[in-house]
């Protein structure tokens, strides 16, 4: 199994899958997993005011299933404090399951979708693993997907999420600022000219202050990395307010993506990008 | 998004597929990078009728030159293969996932298919032209 955090929960679901649909609203979304040939489970979350009456709950989902979509050979069920049902939509099989996480005040809903025949053993496995995250230390927040596995101030949130083959971005701030970056391109040998360095250099906005370059050496990753500081935008500016940044960057020897990072840095404070707040593989997960 | 958009999702009937050489086509290799260039005959224009096409005389030949990416997809749909063994191939070379490289798969096919130099031939259902 593998797993995706995404706006606080842990989703887990079987390797051959991939996170194909996502949403970056954390008051109500959903993401779906497909295999190879269709969308095969479908997650969303809403925000609730409090604890939500589960058995009317699935009893309503039943009879909008039942209403809607002809769900048929209807059975209800319990799986580890998951409560649903399952039934056919013509010929295929259907199971739902709902649950609410009190920490992130979410009722969470789970759908399975199986063209041909219902796979339980995945779905309870997928259903006993998947919770909510807690925060990494220093209470950050977690978020791993589309191969990066990032830790984020935890006053921000999800503003832009691009994702092209080879190529996805990740935008985290507030409002409409960026605080946070991160990227993971791959097919690296077929269009970076030069090197990574080289390839950073070009992701610095054009008028940077203080420019201060560092190499470092971590589980034979080689990351390159540029402290900056740029003028302050809007009325900041005024009073020569300056902010400061950290980009790094490095190909991962194990997949070979070219990772990126760029965080708005709070403090004077050196961090370290790599390891710290985006991980690329387990060899660097150890450090 | 909501659930029955996604019960209509699948690319089972696309992936077996097979793509198919337009034979007519004539090949010109790179020696520099192997890449390949692929001439196809344009059709001509119903409109390009006498004494319009004594002045406009019409291109009937069209060169497409395809990048090294495009000459792997080019080179690996060799008409035996289904869209999803390209796929994969595809994915072993550039390290990609499934999806990825789908997409990218797809979007060289069509692009191809636009130009008239692949055309897909679908599976039938009894066909054993996957095994």
């Amino acid at each position: 199994m593998d797993f995706v955090v995404w706006q606080g929960l842990k989703i887990f679901f079987p390797e051959e899958w991939e996170l194909m649909q996502f949403s970056k609203n954390s008051n109500m979304g959903s993401c779906a997993f497909a295999n190879r040939y269709n969308i095969s489970m479908e997650l969303n979350w809403q925000r609730t005011d409090g604890e939500v009456n589960m058995g009317k709950t699935v009893t309503d989902h039943i009879s909008k299933f039942e209403y809607e979509k002809g769900l048929t050979n209807i059975k209800r069920t319990n799986v580890s404090g998951w409560t649903g049902f399952y039934g056919n939509i013509s010929k295929i099989k259907v199971s739902k399951f709902l649950k609410y996480f009190k920490k992130k005040s979410y009722l969470v809903q789970i759908i399975f979708i199986w063209p041909q025949k219902r796979k339980e053993e995945i779905e309870n496995d997928i259903l006993k693993n998947t919770k909510e995250e807690p925060n990494c230390k220093n209470d950050l927040q977690r978020w791993k997907s589309f191969g990066m596995d990032i830790c984020i101030s935890d006053k921000l949130k999800l503003l832009k999420c691009v994702v092209e083959p080879a190529n996805a971005k990740m935008f985290f701030g507030v409002g409409n600022d960026f605080f946070e970056e991160y990227r993971r391109l791959g097919m690296v040998k077929y269009w970076l000219k030069g090197t990574v360095k080289q390839w950073l250099e070009t992701k610095l906005p054009s008028k940077v202050k203080n420019v201060r370059e560092k190499l470092t050496e971590l589980s034979g990753h080689k990351i390159y990395s540029v402290y900056y500081s740029v003028w302050a935008k809007g009325l900041s500016k005024i009073t020569g307010k300056k902010e400061s940044y950290i980009a790094s960057a490095w190909i991962c020897p194990t997949d070979n993506r070219l990772y990126f990072a760029r965080i708005k840095k709070d403090s004077a404070v050196d961090m370290c990008v790599a390891g710290e707040r985006l991980v690329c593989c387990d060899r660097l997960a150890g450090e | 998004m909501s659930v029955s958009k996604n019960f209509l999702i699948s690319w089972k009937h696309m992936l077996d597929s097979v793509p198919l050489k337009n034979s007519a086509v004539k090949l010109d290799v790179s020696d520099l990078d192997d890449t390949v260039s692929i001439t196809v005959s344009k059709k001509k224009s119903k409109y390009l009728f006498k004494p319009i096409s004594w002045i406009i005389k019409p291109r009937l030949e069209q060169t497409i030159k395809l990048d090294s990416i495009g000459t792997y997809v080019w080179n690996i749909c060799d008409g035996r293969r289904t869209t999803e063994s390209v796929i994969v191939l595809f994915l072993k070379k550039f390290e990609l996932t499934f999806h990825e490289s789908r997409v990218m798969v797809l979007d060289y096919i069509k692009k191809l298919v636009e130009r008239g130099i692949l055309v897909i031939v679908e599976a039938k259902k009894d066909s054993n032209i996957n095994k």
